[in-house]
């Protein structure tokens, strides 16, 4: 009966994930749908993996015991022997969008992440993830402009999606017991698509974009335990170019006449910054309670990139999460729930008519145990936060976020005596 | 923990719906680099004139058209029809008993007519002592074949051309009696027989005629009928025998005596053009004499200028006015007309069709003339879009006629370029820029 049971959660993981990667591309289109998207590679991932989400969404100094911590490569070096660690989540968004003028809601789901890690000696581990990197997805339908030369208009619409994707692969080591490093390349790759529609008269004009995007990013960190009850945790991300590329057709739809045309241009590299992390991690009350706080900053200003719409500048991100479990070995299932909240403060790395993007979260979630046995969690958070205002020319965003994950800790090398 | 699961696959399932209502989503319109500008240009130079075709063609025609009328404007428009005929039955016997009674050429108005109908027209019918025939099957407006001046047939009628009626002609009876004879006593056995002594007949009006009018050729339609009598038990029976029109030998000879007009010097299709600036501000059609409307557009090219290259032609739309008081209920004109192009040297290159493989028309926008707001509006946008591409000028030019060019007398006056503002040719362009030039 228990190899029944385990069988059918290992079939169901495989059938959720096998949706989750479906579900990736079907609905590339939607990945985002924040106006703010339309600048840059659009809006950066914070969906993180696993229990970050309700945590405050950094968390360089966690580790990689139950959980994987995509955060710090150096948490791989301290796992759980024996222990495979697989997590998949999915992500459902709504939002309202206000200007000046309107108020919208728009909502969008999907795919926020596939990783697994497992240990590959007792002082090292290995992870490979793959992540949204930059989400793209706005609708802009019924821009009204001017026919010149006339007191006509004609009307626009816009269509953006894609995005980037992140696929890392990481190794952490344990130098001493309480001191680890690790690192992790990343290969940032994909296609940003935008569909512009004039509706002039009563014929179309179409073109149709396809950005793509490709680049390589390393990551190093360490991770130092001060003592049973406090480690410290440090990450650099490498600065980075994305070299671009366009495949541009330009088509009429209606007319009497029909263009088509075919442009291949090379976009400009994308240059992604340096990138420093620095965090806490702290128990409490025999291990029931626990404590992150983060901050990493962003070095835009070297970039020194601009966008028609503003000016990229350095961007800082705090995080804090507070986790509670009542008692891990619980016989009741409700002492085995982890109940979590976080904070995420988030200044943006974008000025816009002078004004920073600002981006702040709050989440609450549960861990909730999928069996008594092994540490495999269904992690749900729910955030709310508010990007830009409505005042200086600015959008702002009120979202409600759900993530849900589910994490697996598979004892894969285990041997059970009884089954 | 199978509850949470199916839970959790139905969100998954949820979540991939979406929100298709927004009609209206335009939060992050400033935030978008729209640069697409899509501009009417029309500001380009239009030259309009009339040219006349040396010959069209005017055999392969479902009309027999036969008429004159005197235009204050294009002088004397004639019509006059060459046909072959044979017998509808193929059978060339007649019995020995029959007897001769009458012989009678009857055509069947196909509705078609140009001018005053009012006033009695009179035809005659000679007989045709060429061979219709030509090198390459094809017979022009221009043709003629020699023809017997004595009339066989000659009449002076009411036209009435809408009801439905046909003409009944009355043919010579020596000429009946002699097809007769020829039928009855087998000197006429074939159709080689037949056409070495009947090559065929001629209908032509009378100078003083008053309009033009259209018949149908077809077999049931058109023909000459020989009636006779054949002896029965009571009385005599009248029996017919029918001779119809050979499609492929019948074609409309028309021309005008241009003395005198605007278009006494048009003569040579290649290099005679008369600029609408030098005749009153007018350009002319006229159907079956092969006077035609050319339009050019010089500088196409302008518009890149004015737009710069990375742009798309959306649509191109010229519009022309038929001249007020040139059309009346007599002179008639159509609510559409081809279009076509013409080389360098005004010859027809194509028709104009669409994509659709229709043929594409300048069309009457509105047909209430009310306001006299009459108006041709033709698309051009596949020969904008041609000379756009050209990479070195073809001086292409547009002419526009009706379907029935090769078969009628239909005659359209234009206003040109240089008319008033409200009456003068336009060509208007809608044209999209994606991307600024650097």
């Amino acid at each position: 009966m228990q190899y029944m049971k385990r069988k059918s959660s290992v079939l169901c993981a495989l059938v959720l994930s096998t949706v989750g990667l479906y579900k990736m591309h079907a609905q590339s289109g939607s990945l985002s749908s924040s106006p703010y998207s339309l600048y840059g590679l659009g809006v950066p991932n914070d969906t993180g993996v696993g229990i970050i989400n309700s945590l405050g969404k950094l968390g360089f100094a966690m580790p990689s015991l139950t959980n994987i911590n995509d955060k710090n490569p150096a948490s791989l070096g301290r796992m759980t022997q024996k222990s495979f660690l697989f997590d998949v989540g999915i992500k459902a968004q709504r939002e309202t969008i206000v200007n000046s003028i309107v108020e919208e809601s728009r909502f969008n789901a999907n795919f926020s992440n596939i990783s697994l890690a497992f240990p590959i000696s007792e002082k090292s581990g290995v992870g490979i993830s793959l992540i949204p990197f930059t989400n793209v997805g706005y609708i802009l339908i019924g821009l009204e402009n001017n026919i010149e030369g006339t007191t006509d208009t004609f009307f626009t619409n816009v269509n953006g999606s894609g995005g980037l994707n992140d696929f890392k692969l990481s190794y952490g080591y344990s130098v001493t017991d309480n001191f680890r490093v690790g690192a992790s390349g990343s290969v940032l790759f994909g296609a940003i698509d935008e569909t512009e529609t004039n509706l002039i008269e009563d014929t179309a004009l179409v073109i149709t974009e396809e950005n793509y995007y490709s680049g390589f990013r390393f990551d190093v960190g360490l991770q130092y335990d001060w003592s049973e009850r406090l480690s410290f945790g440090l990450n650099m991300k490498s600065p980075a170019f994305l070299n671009g590329s366009q495949a541009r057709t330009i088509e009429t739809i209606g007319t009497a006449t029909i263009t088509s045309r075919e442009e291949d241009n090379t976009l400009e590299d994308f240059e992604l910054p340096l990138e420093l992390g620095f965090g806490l991690f702290s128990n409490f009350l025999d291990n029931k309670l626990q404590l992150n706080a983060d901050y990493q900053h962003s070095f835009w200003n070297a970039t020194d990139q601009r966008d028609y719409l503003g000016e990229y500048v350095d961007q800082h991100i705090f995080g804090l999460g507070l986790s509670y479990r009542k008692n891990t070995r619980g016989i009741k299932y409700w002492d085995r729930i982890f109940y979590r909240a976080g904070f995420n403060y988030d200044s943006g790395n974008l000025k816009v008519n002078d004004y920073r993007v600002e981006n702040y979260t709050f989440s609450a979630g549960v861990g909730l145990p999928i069996s008594a046995r092994t540490n495999s969690m269904l992690n749900i958070s729910y955030s709310y936060g508010q990007k830009g205002r409505v005042s200086n020319g600015l959008i702002q965003e009120n979202f409600h976020l759900l993530t849900i994950n589910f994490s697996f800790d598979g004892k894969w090398f285990i041997k059970r005596r009884y089954d | 923990m199978k509850y949470l699961y199916s839970c959790l696959c139905l969100l998954l399932l949820a979540s991939c719906s979406n929100d298709p209502e927004n009609l209206s989503l335009t939060v992050g319109e400033e935030f978008n680099d729209l640069t697409t500008r899509v501009l009417m240009i029309d500001t380009l130079q239009i030259k309009a004139s009339t040219f006349k075709f040396d010959s069209i063609i005017t055999s392969n025609t479902t009309r027999i058209l036969v008429g004159s009328y005197t235009d204050a404007v294009f002088g004397k428009t004639t019509s006059d029809s060459y046909l072959e005929l044979v017998p509808t039955d193929g059978n060339f016997d007649l019995r020995d008993d029959a007897v001769y009674d009458s012989i009678a050429l009857i055509m069947r108005y196909d509705r078609y007519f140009y001018n005053d109908t009012i006033p009695q027209q009179r035809f005659t019918v000679h007989e045709v002592t060429d061979n219709i025939r030509s090198d390459n099957d094809a017979f022009y407006n221009t043709t003629t074949f020699e023809t017997n001046p004595i009339p066989i047939g000659d009449v002076t009628f009411e036209a009435r051309p809408t009801k439905g009626d046909s003409l009944h002609i009355s043919l010579d009876h020596a000429y009946g009696q002699l097809l007769f004879d020829r039928l009855e006593d087998n000197t006429i056995n074939d159709i080689d027989d037949f056409l070495n002594r009947y090559k065929g007949i001629h209908i032509r009006p009378d100078t003083q005629n008053t309009a033009v009018l259209g018949f149908s050729p077809s077999f049931e339609n058109t023909f000459i009928r020989l009636y006779y009598t054949v002896p029965d038990e009571i009385e005599d029976q009248e029996l017919q025998k029918d001779f119809s029109v050979n499609n492929s030998k019948l074609f409309n000879h028309i021309e005008s005596d241009r003395a005198g007009t605007i278009f006494q010097g048009l003569n040579d299709q290649e290099n005679d053009a008369i600029s609408s600036l030098d005749t009153n501000n007018k350009s002319y059609i006229q159907s079956g004499t092969g006077i035609a409307l050319k339009i050019e557009v010089p500088h196409v090219k302008n518009l890149f200028d004015v737009a710069g290259e990375n742009g798309v032609l959306m649509s191109a739309k010229l519009r022309f006015k038929p001249t007020l008081n040139s059309y009346t209920q007599n002179l008639t004109i159509r609510d559409s007309l081809l279009m076509f192009i013409l080389d360098r040297n005004t010859e027809v290159e194509s028709q104009v069709f669409a994509l659709s493989g229709e043929p594409v028309y300048a069309t009457m926008e509105d047909q209430n003339d009310e306001f006299n707001t009459l108006t041709y509006n033709a698309p051009i946008d596949f020969f904008v879009q041609t000379k756009l591409q050209e990479r070195f000028e073809q001086n292409t030019s547009l002419s526009f006629y009706p379907l029935t060019f090769n078969s009628s007398v239909d005659r359209f006056i234009i206003d040109g370029e240089g008319s008033s503002n409200s009456r003068k040719i336009t060509l208007e362009i809608t044209y999209a820029v994606y991307e600024e030039e650097e």
